[in-house]
Formats: C-alpha cells, structure tokens, sequence
C-alpha cells in the first residue's frame, strides 16, 4: 500500500478535472487563436520566403508571440489558484481532509490535475501545429522539430509556475493572497531593492543610477515568472529552460514537505504558518514605506533627494495598519502598537545614521593620488571617460594631477555649499556630477548642486580646455584635415595647421562662456546676437561649424553623435564657431571660405 | 472502539480542548453535548484526522487516526456546515466518494435514493439545506462505514425526514455493529437514540457515562413541609438547585436514590415525589453547577 501513497487518486483528479475542464478549455481556445489561428493569417508565402532567406527564424513566430507567453503565464497562475482552492475554505478543506486520503495523495492529485489542465491545451495545440507542418505547407515555418521543442519549453516552464503558484497556496490560506503573493514575491522584493538604492543613491550621491543594477536584472532572471521575451529576447535562454525545470522539482518537493505540516483550520488566514506572520506584517510595512516615500519624493518638486522622516513613519505606520488588519481579520489593532514603534525606532535610528553620514558615504573626496582620471560635467555617463573629445558639452575629463586637483577641490566647496542654509539671490545652481575612475578599476560617483558660475571656471582653465579639446590644444598633429561642410570645401596641409592655429589663439584667449557663444549676463542666444549685428549675422550664415578629422584606427564603422562621426578609419568631430572667433573668422575671410 | 487520551487541541492562544478523555464503545451511540464554543466542533475534527491535535491521542480500534487512510475508509462523518463542488450532483459525489471508499455500496446508494427521493442529477447546490443534508446522509451511508460521526445530523431536517434518518442509523447499528457518535442540541431527540453521553464546557469534558446512569444519579424532588424547609437537608444532601413554589419546594438532586428517600422522609414531609430528570435537565443543571446557567430569563 505504501507504494501508492505516492500515486494520484483517480476520484480526487476527476473531481479536479470536472471542477476547472473550462479553465483548460478557455486557454485552449485562446492558445488556437494566438498561435495557430494567427499564423494561419499571416502571409504564408511572406514567412516561407523569410525562413529561407534566414533558416534560423523557423519557429520564431511560436516563440516569440508575445500573446501566448502570457496567456501561459496566466493559465498556469490561475489553475494553480483554482486547483487548490479547496485548501483556501475551512468547509472544503474539512470535506476533502476527512476522506480516506493521505496528504501526500492530496496534494500529489492536486499537482497532478494542474498539469493535465495546463497541459492538454498545449498538446491539442501543438497536434493542430503539427498538422499544419506536415499537410498544410508549414514545414519550414514550423518544423515538427521545432514544435516539439516549443512543447517542450511550455511545458517545463509551466509547470514550474503552476508548482510555484501552488507553493505559495500552501503559505497562505486565501486564494486571492495566492493570486497577488505568486507574483509578489517574485518582483516586489527585487522592486524594494531597486527602490532602496534609487532612494539611497539620490539621498548620499546626489543621483540615482541609470537602468537597473546588473546583480538585481540577474536576479529578476532567477525568478519563477520570468520570461526574457518580456524584455525584447527572441527566446527563453537554454540556462533558464533549465532553471525552470529545477524549479519543477524543488518547489514540487518543497510543496510536499510544506503541505504535510499546513493546517487546514489555516483556512482563510493570509499567513499560513506563524513563522509568514511577522515576514508579512514587516514586509508591507516596509514596501509600503519605501513607496509612499519614494512617490512624494517624486511628486514633491522641492529640490531634494532627502526623505523626509515623517513621510517615511507615516506610510510605515499605514502599511503596518494594512497588514496587521489583513492578519487579525480585524479593524482592533491598535493593541499591537507596539511592534510599530519597535519598528519605527529601527527606521529612525538608520535615518539619522544615514543623514549624519556616519560611515561618511555620502561626502567622500577621494584622495588624489588614487585617482586615475576626474569626470566632471552636468551628465553622468561612465562611457564618457573613454571619450577623446567632447567640445561644447558641458563636461570635462582631467587626466593630469593639476586638473584632477581642481575637480577635489570644487566638490569639496559644492560639498561645503550643500549645508549653508541660506541661498544667495541671484545665484543660478545645477547638478554637477563628479565622477573618479580610481586606480583600482572602481568608479565613484556623487552629484551635487553647484553655482553654474563655478563651473564655467573650471572649465575656462587651461586643463579643462585641453580636456575639452584636445585636438586643437595638445594632439594638433593628429589632426588630419578640417572640413568646412557650409562651404563644401577641405583644409589641408598648411592652411589646415594656419587654420588650426588661430582656432587655438581664440581657445586660449576666450572664456567658457565666450567659446560657447553665452553673453556674460547670461543665457543669450546666439542668434540674437547675430540678428543685432549684420557683419557677425554674415559670419554666422557663412560658416556655422569645423568638422576635425583626425586619426584614428577603427576597423568598422561606428556609432555616431551630435558631436562625431565615425566612419571606417576616419573619426570627424564638430566644432562650433561662434562670433567671439574672432581670429579664426579673420582667416577664413582673408582665405576665400567666407560667403558674400 | 474510539478512544481519545488527554487530547489538547490550539488555535493560536486559545485553548480549544484541554487534556479531553472519553470513550466510545464499539456497537454504541455516543452523543456529545454541550454549550456552543464548548469544543464538540473541535473535539469531531480532531476525531475524523481533520484537524491535527497539540497533545493526546485519537484511536479508533488501536489505530491513529490522523492522515490514516486506511483508517478512514471505515469512518464517515457529516459536518454541521457542509461542502459540496458547486457543479456537483449526488450521482457525481457518488463517484467520488465510491473511488474513495472500498466499502462503497450500489445497492445500497439505489435503497437509500428510492427512500430519499432526490433527483441525481441535479446540482447539490440547488437544494435546500434539508435535502443537502439528506445527500451527504444519502452518500455516506451508501459507504457502509463502520464508525459514523455526525455533527447536527438532523439540523434542518423536516420532522418526517428525521424520523428517517434516525431509524436508518440505528438499524445500522444494529445490523452491523456501527460505532456513532452524535453532535446536537437536540436533547430530546438524542435522549431516545444514544445509550451513552459526555458533555463538553469550555474544552473540557464534564461527565461522560450511560445515559441510564446519568439518571439513576440525579433526581428531581418535589417536596412541601408543614413548617418551612429543613436546613439540615442542605448538609446532608446534595442539591444542585432549590426552587420554592409557596410550601411546594423543587429539588434537584444527586446521590442514591434511596438515601435521598430517607433523608426526606426523616423530616416528615406532607409531599414527596421524586421524578427521573430528562437530558434536558441533566444537561442544564450539570453546567448550571459550572457556571453557565440561565438566571431569571423569565422575570
């Protein structure tokens, strides 16, 4: 008899299989319509010239389809629910738990009408696929090797959803709680965790980080409910084939040991066990702290990335509220207020710790001798640091020990400006973004709000202009020609270092503002200035721009910005010209290039 | 034989059942009363492997119960509040229940649906709570368990079905030896069926003995005296209430039979009649002695 403790019961299955055959068949319809029905519509004739012309995409319409991923993610979700939805009321429960069945066959039947459910519409499916193959003139479209393969896939990767979905059935004692924590637990964690550092990072750095974290997208990929199809793959990665398969196992053997010990008077309950109490009660309240605050940080408008620490109990004191309510089956909680304040004591104390910056995160200067190059500017890209030019960009890399001197010390006074409480009229702040590659490989980066004024000072040294344009002020002889796209004309040999030569005259002559056109009270637009004159409006219409063509060893064509192109062995840089060029628009005019 | 040794049973801080010991006789009928909340619900779950016990032990012919399914094939029990799969028939909960229980009974499935009369083939959800009783009565007696436990058995029964259902399930005992345990509030009715009863208070058990016993012991007195009632009786019996009606005086009483008579005839009484108590009463003045009692609901 110990043998077939171990084997489905046939009763409790026909039981499954009567109760939900209209799930199953409602994924089946839907499945024939997504993935057969919509191929059989597509232009036969457009997909066979396709798949000949590109063997490889022969099957790409089954894996891909957007529709039928999340028609099985849906399907294997939902059956899961419904499936153990006798576990989730005390009647029902009691009903099938005083029948001459064991647990171990309880939930061996459960999983096992689960699969059938999902997976009898795959099958018919891939029978109508299959036919399509071999009689409808599918063939290379969709090879029977390939079908098999898409079964495959489905199943294994739904079946490891429904077995998860399952596994938190038997965590909680409501069938709605399945519903949301099947997919809550695989994203809201991963969620927090983004939302913390974005928080944090905008909090001690004065930023937060572009795209999510590589270690939290490889963890988004370790997930149940996870389809790299979702995020533009062509296909499931073989690794997370695999995974999933795992997942088939151990959640279907967690399942079993977990089941044994649920308790059905559980019923109803939104934890199962006791130990998911406290998880889920700390769980909410914390969730429900981080996004509230995050979400007034969002929609404050003040200029600040600093939590406010009343806003953060706040929204722990409603999520605390939230869940306990959810637990108790009550609307009395306030005799558990205690393990709010507990809580809150907890969150203060971090709070103060981080605004104190007691570990010194936050306003860390490197030291100078440990940096190997100092980014600076009003964006923050970490590319930038290999860049060779940026021209009128607003930023500057500084590889010498004088220019990386420079940048310490401006953030040590944007640092020393970020505490003084009173703001000076007049006074015009942005963002800066000070970024150190350091000797060892690691990068730090920190932002802060700095006068523009300062800025533009550093910028007018003579470090950050040879940063800035280092082809006209230290590499002159890298330069292989200048072109002159207004005027169709190219400048080589020696007009081209003539040329070059008064360019570097006004680079040096000129501060930040004059090399990028502003007027000294401010933001003016070139062009008014331009409009006012009618000898510098000439100027301007004639010839807007150098492109600098300089060496450059690129195999292959590159990618191209506002400020480059790269072409196969040829990188050309823009450099705009403004009327404070004085000199070099006295050459271009006593050269011939000027217009009129 | 059911026998349940010291069983403890929790839900969270609350103790549902405290060191609870009773036993049923194989070939008896057991009925379990007692006010509500007292833990006969529990007590029952426990019994048929529902519910997982904290302390104790449930044996049924030497055997546990929990998550025995062997064990299981033999016992059938009806909840007060019942289940049944919304899309459900009768014929369809017999399929079910007959792949479940080996002991399953066509003939004995077509017997009870011609004294039933419900139709087969329709939902169980669109019967009324009457007849949904009858269907779980119906198909769990179809199973021919050997132990029948049963919660309100015939709660929302019309008077007529009643009668049905209790003489089927005593001719199950006495055709085939059956152990039942009964659950209700009906006293009356459980008084003609059960030949054993244990009463249930706040988790734990109060009494449990033969029903015959149980009133051989206590007595109801009516008594009168010439000259007011004597107070030496108040220390030579036992008296669980002491009611007066002008010189008539309501007696409930427990001890021997015979020195009671004594005792009162000794204080030459005008009036003295001793009358056997119901369950009814039995049941009332045993909890009234525990403090859950009806003072002057009737001013």
């Amino acid at each position: 008899m110990t043998s077939k403790t171990f084997l489905p019961k046939r009763g409790l299955v026909r039981y499954q299989l009567k109760s939900f055959w209209w799930l199953s068949a409602l994924y089946g319809l839907l499945l024939f319509l997504f993935g057969p029905f919509t191929l059989l519509n597509e232009d036969k004739q457009w997909l066979l010239r396709t798949v000949l012309r590109r063997p490889e995409q022969a099957g790409q319409e089954l894996y891909s389809q957007f529709a039928v991923l999340m028609l099985l993610l849906g399907s294997a979700v939902l059956i899961g629910v419904f499936v153990f939805s006798y576990m989730q009321k005390v009647r029902s429960a009691t009903l099938f738990h005083a029948m001459p069945v064991t647990r171990a066959q309880l939930y061996i039947s459960t999983l096992f009408s689960g699969f059938l459910l999902l997976c009898m519409p795959i099958l018919a499916n891939a029978l109508v696929l299959l036919l399509m193959s071999l009689f409808g003139g599918y063939g290379p479209i969709i090879p029977p090797i390939v079908i098999l393969d898409w079964v495959a896939g489905q199943f294994i990767t739904g079946t490891a959803v429904l077995f998860f979905t399952i596994f938190i059935g038997i965590l909680t004692g409501s069938s709605v709680g399945q519903f949301v924590f099947t997919f809550a637990v695989c994203f809201i964690p991963i969620g927090m965790l983004g939302l913390i550092s974005f928080l944090l990072d905008g909090w001690l750095f004065g930023f937060t980080a572009e795209g999510i974290a590589p270690t939290l997208e490889f963890a988004l990929q370790l997930q149940p409910i996870y389809f790299p199809q979702f995020f533009g793959a062509a296909s499931m990665d073989t690794w997370i084939t695999f995974l999933h398969l795992g997942y088939v196992f151990i959640f279907g053997i967690l399942g079993f040991w977990l089941y044994q010990k649920r308790d059905v008077e559980r019923a109803g309950d939104v934890a199962a066990f006791r130990f998911i109490r406290p998880v889920f009660l700390y769980a909410v309240t914390f969730a429900v702290m981080l996004a509230g605050t995050g979400l007034v940080l969002a929609i404050s408008g003040h200029d600040t990335n600093r939590p406010n620490a009343f806003v953060l109990l706040l929204f722990a004191l409603l999520g605390y509220a939230v869940a306990k309510m959810l637990l108790t089956k009550s609307f009395r909680i306030l005799p558990y207020y205690k393990g709010y304040l507990a809580f809150a004591a907890l969150v203060l104390l971090m709070f103060f710790a981080v605004d104190a910056n007691v570990i010194g995160f936050g306003k860390t200067v490197p030291v100078a001798s440990e940096i190997d190059k100092a980014y600076i500017g009003g964006y923050y890209r970490a590319y930038w640091m290999n860049a060779q030019s940026f021209g009128h960009d607003n930023i500057a890399v500084f590889k010498e020990a004088e220019g990386i001197d420079q940048v310490l010390a401006l953030q040590e006074e944007a640092i020393a400006a970020g505490t003084a409480k009173e703001t000076v009229e007049g006074e015009h702040k942005q963002t800066v973004y000070f970024s150190y590659l350091m000797q060892s490989g690691r990068l730090v980066t920190r932002a802060y709000k700095l006068e523009t004024k300062r800025l533009y000072e550093l910028f007018g040294t003579d470090a950050a202009k040879d940063s800035m344009y280092p082809y006209f002020r230290t590499m002159p002889e890298k330069i292989r020609y200048i072109s002159l796209p207004d005027v169709g004309a190219d400048v080589y040999g020696e007009k081209k270092q003539a040329l070059v030569a008064c360019v570097q005259e006004d680079l040096s002559r000129l501060s930040y503002e004059e090399i990028q056109g502003y007027m000294n009270d401010g933001w003016v637009a070139e062009t008014e200035v331009a409009i006012a004159d009618k000898e510098v409006m000439e100027e301007r219409l004639a010839i807007r721009a150098l492109e600098v063509h300089v060496e450059d060893e690129s195999e292959e064509d590159g990618e191209s910005s506002q400020l480059q192109t790269v072409t196969k062995g040829d990188v050309a840089y823009w450099f705009s010209l403004n009327h404070n060029f004085t000199r070099t628009y006295e050459w271009l005019r006593a050269n011939g290039y000027m217009r009129g | 034989m059911i026998q349940i040794d010291a069983l403890t049973k929790r839900f969270d801080e609350h103790v549902a059942l405290k060191n609870v010991s009773l036993t049923v006789e194989k070939g008896s009928v057991y009925g379990l009363v007692g006010p509500n909340g007292s833990g006969k619900t529990t007590l029952i779950k426990c019994l048929c492997g529902v519910y997982r016990t904290d302390g104790g032990q449930i044996t049924v012919d030497g055997e546990a119960v929990y998550d025995n399914a062997l064990l299981k094939e033999r016992i059938a029990y009806i909840p007060d509040d019942l289940y049944f799969p919304p899309t459900f028939t009768p014929k369809d909960m017999a399929k079910l229940y007959s792949s479940l229980y080996p002991g399953f009974s066509e003939e004995r499935y077509r017997e009870l649906g011609q004294l039933f009369q419900l139709d087969e083939t329709k939902r169980i959800a669109r019967f009324s709570k009457g007849m949904q009783k009858q269907v779980a009565f119906w198909i769990l007696m179809s199973c021919r368990p050997q132990v029948i436990i049963l919660d309100e058995p015939v709660d929302g029964l019309d008077p007529v079905m009643r009668k049905k259902v209790w003489s089927i399930l005593l001719r199950e005992v006495e055709e085939r030896g059956v152990t039942v345990l009964i659950s209700s509030h009906n006293l009356r009715e459980l008084e003609d069926v059960c030949d054993h009863v244990g009463i249930l208070h706040q988790g734990e058990v109060l009494l449990s003995k033969a029903l015959s016993d149980m009133k051989s012991d206590t007595f109801k007195l009516q008594v009168a005296f010439d000259e007011g009632f004597p107070e030496v009786l108040h220390q030579e019996l036992d008296i669980l209430n002491h009611t007066e009606s002008g010189r008539v005086h309501m007696l409930i009483l427990r001890g021997d039979r015979q020195a009671i008579m004594e005792a009162i005839a000794a204080q030459n009484p005008i009036l003295a009649d001793l009358i056997p108590l119901t369950l009814e009463e039995v049941f009332i003045y045993e909890l009234g002695g525990k403090g859950y009692d009806f003072k002057n609901i009737l001013a």
